[in-house]
C-alpha cells in the first residue's frame, strides 16, 4: 500500500520524465525494434548462408550503387529548381505567389507513381502527347528521375520559403541597405536558410532512396524494389530480403549523422514565420523571367492530373469506379487517421522534449528520424521480422499493424512540425503555468496544447497527407482483403482497365485534396 | 525576521563560463530586495536558480526553512516552490481571459470556486481592472497587460514574489505609475520581493535594499545610496550618473 503511494507520489512528481519515457517506449517499439529483429534474423538458420549469397552477387551491388546515383540525381535536380523557386515564390515580387506555391506544392501529398501514371497518360500509348520519342524518354533512367524529381521539388520549395520568411527582418534590411537585391538573396539569404535546404535534401533523398512506385512503373531497376521482389514476388526469399536490407540501413545512417551535422534542431529555429512584413525582394527586368519560370512550376503538375481525369472520363472509368473501389478509400484512411492521431500523442511529448533539449528527446528525435530516412523496405522487413508470428496476429493481421508502420515512418514528420511549434513560443508561458503550481500534465492540456493547437493539427495534417500517400510500407504490410488504395492501384496498374487505374487515381487525388482542404481551412480559420 | 530566500555559494557555468560566482543572498520576509546589474552581469540567471528554471552547479538555495535547491539538483520543482514571477514579456497565457489566467493557479491548488472568484474579483479592483475579466491579454492595453501580470503573481498569496524587468520596455509615465502600484501591493500584503532591472532608477524607487551584480558576483549589498561613498568603483560611478 505505503510502496504504491510512493510510487504514484513518484509519479506525479517526475510527469514530464514518465511521460517522455512512456512516448519513448512506444516509438522504440515501433521504430527501433523491428530494426533490431532484423539484425536478430540474420543469426537465424541457414540466413548468414542467404546473406553471403546476396551480398556478394556483383548485380545487387550493381543495383545498388545505381539507386544511390538515381536518388543523387533526383535530390540534385531538386535542388536546381527547388532554391531558385523557393526564392521567388517565399520573397520576391511574383504575382499570385501564394497560389502559385499552392498548386506546386500539392503533388508533393499525392503518391508519385500516380504522377507517372498520369504522365504515361500525357506522353505513354495513346497518351494526349503520345510519341514514340516520348514514351521511351518517360521509360527511361532519365524520365524516372524527372518525374521523380518534379514530385518532390515542392519539399525543396516549400521549406526555403517558408525558411525564408522566418528570417529576422532586420537582417535582410541591414543586407538591402548596403546591397541590391541580388547579393542580399545570394550573400545573406540563401546562407541563412542552408539548415532548412540541407534538411529539404534529406527529405527528397529518403524519400528519393525509398521510391518504388514510380520506378517499377516506369521499369527502372533499383534496390528497394529488389528487395520488395524477394518479399511477394516470383523471387520470394525472406532471408535474402533481410540480408538486402542491411546495406539500405547502412545509408539511413549515413543520413542520419547527416542530418545531425547540417540541420538538426537548427531546424526548428528556421522554419517559424516572422514577426513583421519586409517589401518583397525587386526582381527588376528579371521580373518577366521569374513570371514565366513560377507559372511554370505551378501549372506542370495540373499536366499529369489533368490527364488522368480526362483518360478516367474518356474510358468510362467513374462509372466503373464503386466495382472496383471496394474498401481500399476507407482503408487508406482510416489506416491515415489512426497513424496520425498516434503520430500526434507522440509528437506533444517528444517534439516538446526535442524543442527544450530535454535529456532524451533530442536521442528519440534522431530515433524518429532514422525512421523516416530508413528505406521504407528496410523498416518493412523488420516490422515482419518482429510481429508475423502467432501470438501477434492481433496485430499483424489487422490494420493497426499498417497504423503502427506508418506511426513509425512519418513520426519525424509530426514530431518535427511539433518541436518547430513549440519552440517558436516562448519558454515563459510553461514556466508562468509551473510556478503557479501546474505539473506537467495540466502545463500540457491547459497552456501547451491550446497554445499551440495550429502547429500541433499541422503536425496531424502532414502525417495524415503522408500516411495517405504511402505505398511502399502500405505494399509490405497490409491484411489481406483490406489494401488501402494506393496499393490497390498499384496492383490494378500492371493488368486492370486503364481508365478504372485512372480514375482510382482520380480518387486518390480527390480524398488528398479534401483532407488538405478541411485541414487548410481550419488551421487558419480566423478566431471569433 | 525570519529569512524568505536565502543563496549560500551559488555557482552557474555556463560553457565553462561562470555565470553566476559564488553569489550568496539573504531576503528577509517582507524585504523587497532590488537586483541591478547591466546585460550579461547574471540577474536573470539568479532570478531563475530562485525559481527552479536553473540548477547551480555549486550551491544551495532556501526558500523559508525549506531547502529547494542543492549543488546541481533541483529539490523542489518549480510548482512546488510557493513562489510567483513577473517574467520580462509577461507570459500571459493568449488563450485564457484575464480571469482565466488567474484562475489556473487557483485552480492548481484546489482553492474552492467561490473563494476564488473572490480573491480574483478582488485582486482585480485593487488593479483598477474590474470589468474585464472576460477580455483576453491581446484586447488590453500595454499597461493592463502588466496590471494583470501582477495581479496573477498575487492572487496566489506567493511566500516571494520574483520580477525579471517586467517595465523594461514601457514609458516613463506609465513606469513610474505602475512602480507606485507595485510598491504599495507589494507593501500591503508585506510580500517577499526580488526585483530585477537594470535600471537604476526603479531600483531605488521599489527596493529596500539593493544588491548590485557584475560578472556574476554581487559586487554591492545595501542601501543605493551608499554607493556615493565608493566613487572609486566604476559601476559606481554609471549608476550615481544615471540617479542624477
Amino acid at each position: 500500500m505505503a510502496a504504491g503511494l510512493g510510487w504514484a507520489l513518484a509519479l506525479r512528481r517526475r510527469e514530464e520524465p514518465f511521460l517522455l519515457l512512456a512516448a519513448g517506449v512506444v516509438l522504440a517499439a515501433v521504430a527501433l525494434v523491428p530494426l533490431m529483429f532484423l539484425g536478430g534474423e540474420l543469426g537465424k538458420g541457414d540466413a548468414l548462408r542467404h546473406a553471403a549469397h546476396a551480398l556478394s552477387a556483383p548485380r545487387t551491388w550493381a543495383l545498388f550503387v545505381s539507386s544511390l546515383g538515381f536518388a543523387t540525381a533526383v535530390t540534385v535536380l531538386c535542388l536546381a529548381i527547388g532554391l531558385p523557386l523557393g526564392l521567388l515564390l517565399g520573397r520576391a515580387d511574383v504575382p499570385l505567389r501564394r497560389v502559385a506555391l499552392w498548386l506546386h506544392a500539392f503533388p508533393v501529398f499525392v503518391p508519385p507513381f500516380l504522377l507517372a501514371l498520369g504522365w504515361f497518360h500525357v506522353f505513354g500509348r495513346g497518351g494526349l502527347a503520345a510519341s514514340t520519342l516520348g514514351a521511351r524518354l518517360l521509360f527511361s533512367w532519365p524520365g524516372a528521375v524527372a518525374v521523380l524529381a518534379l514530385a518532390l521539388t515542392p519539399v525543396v520549395t516549400s521549406l526555403v520559403a517558408v525558411g525564408l520568411q522566418a528570417i529576422d527582418p532586420s537582417l535582410e534590411e541591414a543586407a538591402l541597405l548596403v546591397a541590391g537585391p541580388r547579393r542580399t538573396a545570394a550573400g545573406i539569404l540563401l546562407p541563412l536558410v542552408r539548415p532548412a535546404t540541407a534538411l529539404a535534401a534529406l527529405v527528397v533523398f529518403s524519400l528519393a532512396f525509398s521510391e518504388l512506385g514510380v520506378p517499377m512503373f516506369l521499369r527502372v531497376p533499383v534496390y528497394p524494389g529488389m528487395v520488395f521482389s524477394r518479399l511477394g514476388g516470383v523471387d520470394y526469399a525472406p532471408g535474402e530480403a533481410f540480408a538486402l536490407a542491411l546495406p539500405l540501413f547502412a545509408v539511413a545512417v549515413g543520413l542520419l549523422l547527416f542530418e545531425r551535422r547540417a540541420a538538426g534542431r537548427r531546424s526548428f529555429a528556421v522554419l517559424g514565420l516572422r514577426s513583421r512584413e519586409v517589401p518583397d525582394l525587386r526582381l527588376g527586368h528579371w521580373r518577366p523571367v521569374a513570371i514565366v519560370f513560377t507559372a511554370a512550376a505551378a501549372l506542370l503538375p495540373v499536366a499529369p492530373l489533368a490527364a488522368l481525369v480526362i483518360d478516367a472520363a474518356r474510358g468510362h472509368g467513374f462509372s466503373e469506379l464503386a466495382q472496383w473501389i471496394g474498401a481500399s478509400a476507407w482503408n487508406s484512411l482510416f489506416d491515415a487517421l489512426m497513424a496520425a492521431t498516434l503520430v500526434l500523442a507522440l509528437s506533444v511529448v517528444i517534439g516538446h522534449a526535442a524543442a527544450r533539449g530535454r535529456r532524451g528527446g533530442v536521442g528519440l528525435d534522431a530515433l524518429a528520424v532514422l525512421a523516416f530516412v530508413t528505406p521504407a523496405s528496410v523498416l518493412g522487413v523488420g516490422l515482419i521480422a518482429t510481429w508475423n508470428r502467432p501470438s501477434l496476429q492481433g496485430v499483424y493481421g489487422t490494420s493497426a499493424i499498417v497504423a503502427l508502420a506508418f506511426a513509425a515512418r512519418y513520426g519525424a514528420v509530426g514530431l518535427r512540425t511539433a518541436a518547430v511549434s513549440f519552440s517558436q513560443g516562448s519558454e515563459h508561458y510553461e514556466e508562468a503555468a509551473a510556478i503557479g503550481g501546474a505539473r506537467f500534465l495540466r502545463r500540457l492540456g491547459r497552456i501547451l496544447v491550446p497554445i499551440h493547437a495550429r502547429g500541433l493539427l499541422a503536425a496531424w495534417l502532414l502525417a495524415v497527407v503522408f500516411c495517405l500517400r504511402d505505398l511502399e510500407t502500405a505494399v509490405l504490410l497490409y491484411p489481406a482483403g483490406q489494401e488501402p488504395l494506393t496499393v490497390r492501384i498499384f496492383t490494378l496498374e500492371a493488368n486492370g482497365p486503364g481508365s478504372v487505374v485512372a480514375a482510382l487515381s482520380c480518387v486518390q487525388v480527390a480524398m488528398t485534396a479534401a483532407v488538405l482542404a478541411v485541414g487548410s481551412a481550419l488551421l487558419f480559420r480566423r478566431k471569433a | 525576521m525570519s529569512t524568505s530566500i536565502q543563496l549560500d555559494g551559488v555557482t552557474v557555468l555556463r560553457q565553462g563560463r561562470k555565470v553566476l560566482d559564488d553569489v550568496s543572498l539573504a531576503i528577509p520576509a517582507s524585504e523587497t530586495l532590488s537586483l541591478l546589474g547591466s546585460s550579461g552581469s547574471g540577474k536573470t540567471t539568479l532570478l531563475r536558480v530562485v525559481a527552479g528554471f536553473v540548477a547551480p552547479h555549486l550551491g544551495v538555495v532556501r526558500l523559508g526553512d525549506a531547502l529547494v535547491t542543492e549543488r546541481g539538483r533541483i529539490v523542489l520543482a518549480p510548482e512546488e516552490r510557493d513562489v510567483a514571477m513577473v517574467f520580462q514579456d509577461l507570459a500571459l497565457w493568449p488563450h485564457l481571459t484575464v480571469h482565466g489566467n488567474l484562475a489556473f493557479g487557483l485552480d492548481g491548488k484546489k482553492v474552492p470556486r467561490t473563494e476564488r472568484d473572490d480573491r480574483i474579483a478582488a485582486i482585480l479592483a485593487r488593479v483598477g481592472l474590474s470589468g474585464k475579466e472576460r477580455r483576453h491579454p491581446g484586447e488590453l492595453s500595454g499597461g493592463e497587460r502588466q496590471r494583470v501580470a501582477i495581479a496573477r503573481a498575487l492572487v496566489l498569496d506567493p511566500r516571494a514574489v520574483l520580477f525579471d524587468e517586467p517595465l523594461s520596455n514601457l514609458d516613463v509615465g506609465l513606469k513610474q505609475e505602475l512602480l507606485a502600484l507595485f510598491r504599495e501591493l507589494l507593501g500591503e500584503r508585506r510580500a517577499t520581493a526580488l526585483y530585477v532591472t537594470h535600471d537604476p532608477r526603479e531600483a531605488q524607487a521599489l527596493g529596500d535594499r539593493t544588491a548590485v551584480l557584475d560578472e556574476g558576483r554581487i559586487v554591492h549589498l545595501g542601501r543605493i545610496d551608499d554607493l556615493r561613498s565608493r566613487p572609486d568603483l566604476p559601476f559606481a560611478r554609471m549608476i550615481l550618473e544615471a540617479l542624477g
